[in-house]
């Protein structure tokens, strides 16, 4: 039931990897794990207490986490993989760090001492971490509503909420397979997600990108899409679609809106 | 807009606090300590919900008598609180004023700017997760649908049990908090957890840092603002639990990182092994069960961290008590994991 295949160890390397990240905090907790074993006193209840929690427990569940056979044992009962790297969460990283820290400042006997040591931490804490908030990474982005989706894909979801009628099925790319149904749970939507797949191998994005509005259409037939959305860079004039029996009933600054006019519900 | 706030520091603050007024009665040194309090109110919290939701769930009741049948038990449990501990409210008042007055100020100002800092900016900004197709959108479909675990991510009917998530239904918890006060499933998760559940996993940091620092409120300060410094530069990967609070507060398995696990720490570290512990083994069982709530791994992972750190207390101490004690505490979550794996 446990043996340990090919595949398990790649899920162990691959945790481990995801875990390490650039590996500089992993190096400081790494620090404080040593700290406690070395500088914690035995006679005392609660630093031993803190040793065998931030020290042995710590090693512990690092070597079990890197164990093949840990893994197979997670996984087999998870019955999956992808998740298998959480288990590192069981590492009391920042707890473990801030306590060496606040240690190293707190034996310092001097005011100037314990002032110049925190700088000196600060600083280390900076070049050995990467700032969560960089906003040119896209990352944490600003958008105009508290809903926190981008406001133009908003939008296009409002719209066809008003819009009359009570099926609704919209095809779309990446971001309305994503935030359709986070706002309004009566939008259905073509396919469903899989976990292991990226929303660029759907099928219902692949065609869009395709550009071929044939084949967007008689893909929304056959999945019962009865709205279309279709970013600026995929156009169509009106007269062309008017064969394909859909009509643009909105467009703002990035997407344009179209309904089919005879697609009902399967 | 002032009534929503009004109700969300109602129903995330003041009503934890209350209701964790109760339990901490029996807490023989924390009795009056509204942070503590306040932690147990919120795992009572998701634990009243967790043991609701599961066979409402079953016995396909609606979403809308799942909401009606948790607030009416939060507040009776609140309201059980407040008579049980009206002679009492004076005195905790005075003692948590006096801690406040107590607090170093140059640290507590540094710390409380950081935290501002994190909240202002979980607040404003959005952070894209994909995972959000599943948990936000299954908030709002409970709540445009009126249904629990009926409809999948795209609106069909589930052809067979979700059993990865039938036992952790934390999104039916963010659309319950939404109905009550009032705002849009993906505003509660997306605008407002952000800043309540840094507020809650910073609590549970601030009380371990009384436990690893004997409340020497100096070194608990500082520890606080290194603790912030080391999250706000804690991007050292996508996949570190930094990342999770600041970035994605609002998911179940967010909070069991950076809360749940850390709390447990926090009992192990303080309470757990000493005298007359025995309340604190009954917070261990409401932990883990409440644990249950946020996540498919919360049945899993809290369980083990507690293993090793029993194993280990036993062998320090050279006492068979703590697997004795914690057997039980672990019963929920072996329940779930059991029909997690049969059903699945």
């Amino acid at each position: 039931m446990f043996e340990v295949s090919k595949k398990t160890v790649e899920v162990c390397q691959e945790a481990f990897t995801r875990f390490v990240g650039t590996g500089l905090y992993i190096g400081l907790f790494l620090m404080s794990i040593l700290y406690v074993i070395s500088f914690m006193k035995k006679n005392d209840r609660k630093q031993r207490k803190i040793k065998i929690i931030f020290g042995f427990y710590s090693i512990i569940i690092f070597i079990l986490n890197l164990c093949p056979v840990f893994t197979k044992f997670i996984t087999t009962i998870l019955r999956e993989t992808s998740t298998y790297w959480r288990v590192y969460w069981l590492l009391p990283l920042g707890i473990s760090i801030a306590f060496m820290f606040t240690e190293m400042i707190d034996h310092k006997e001097k005011k100037l001492e314990k002032a110049f040591t925190f700088v000196l931490i600060i600083c280390v804490i900076i070049i050995s971490g990467t700032y969560m908030y960089h906003l040119d990474k896209k990352e944490f982005i600003k958008v105009g509503n508290y809903y926190k989706v981008p406001d133009s894909v908003l939008d296009i979801i409002e719209y066809i909420s008003k819009d009359e009628g009570d099926f609704k099925r919209l095809a779309g790319s990446e971001p309305f397979l994503v935030y359709t149904r986070q706002i309004d749970g009566n939008i259905m939507l073509p396919e469903a997600r899989d976990v292991s797949a990226e929303y660029k191998d759907w099928s219902i994005v692949s065609i869009i990108k395709g550009g071929n509005l044939k084949d967007i259409c008689d893909y929304c037939r056959s999945n019962s899409c009865n709205y279309l959305v279709l970013g600026k860079l995929v156009q169509f004039p009106d007269e062309y679609l008017l064969g394909y029996d859909i009509k643009k009933i909105y467009e703002n600054d990035d997407y344009s809106l179209y309904k089919f006019n005879r697609i009902v519900e399967d | 807009m002032i009534k929503t706030i009004i109700l969300i520091i109602l129903w995330l603050l003041i009503i934890p606090s209350l209701m964790g007024l109760y339990m901490i009665k029996f807490a023989k040194d924390d009795n009056k300590n509204i942070l503590m309090a306040y932690i147990v109110g919120i795992l009572i919290e998701f634990l009243v919900f967790e043991i609701l939701a599961i066979p409402f769930t079953f016995l396909k009741f609606s979403f809308t008598a799942l909401r009606i049948a948790w607030t009416v038990m939060i507040t009776i449990l609140t309201i059980i609180s407040i008579i049980l501990n009206r002679k009492n409210f004076k005195e905790i008042l005075k003692v948590n004023i006096g801690k406040v007055k107590e607090m170093p100020k140059i640290l507590t100002i540094i710390f409380l700017g950081l935290l501002i800092f994190q909240g202002y900016m979980g607040f404003s900004y959005m952070y894209e997760d994909y995972d959000d197709s599943n948990f936000v959108a299954k908030a709002t479909i409970a709540r445009d649908t009126d249904t629990l675990f009926v409809y999948n991510d795209i609106g069909y009917k589930y052809e067979s049990f979700p059993t990865r998530h039938v036992f952790s239904p934390f999104p039916y918890y963010t659309a319950t908090i939404s109905e009550i006060v009032g705002t849009h499933p993906a505003i509660t998760a997306h605008t407002v957890f952000p800043v309540a559940f840094l507020v809650v996993a910073y609590t549970v940091y601030y009380l371990i840092g009384t436990a690893l620092f004997q409340h020497d409120r100096k070194k608990t300060m500082l520890f606080m603002v290194i603790l912030s410094g080391l999250y706000i530069f804690g991007k050292y990967s996508r996949y570190a639990i930094f990342v999770r609070l600041l970035g994605r507060a609002w998911q179940g398995k967010s909070l069991l990182a950076n809360i749940i696990l850390p709390f447990i720490i926090y009992l192990f570290l303080e309470y757990l092994g000493e005298e007359k512990d025995g309340f604190y083994w009954v917070l261990l069982f409401i932990t883990l069960w409440a644990a249950d709530l946020l996540s498919s791994m919360s049945i899993f992972l809290p369980i083990i961290e507690c293993t090793v750190l029993v194993v280990l207390y036993t062998i320090k101490d050279k006492n068979i008590k703590y697997i004795l004690k914690f057997i039980p505490c672990c019963l929920p979550s072996i329940v779930y994991g059991i029909m997690y794996l049969i059903i699945k």
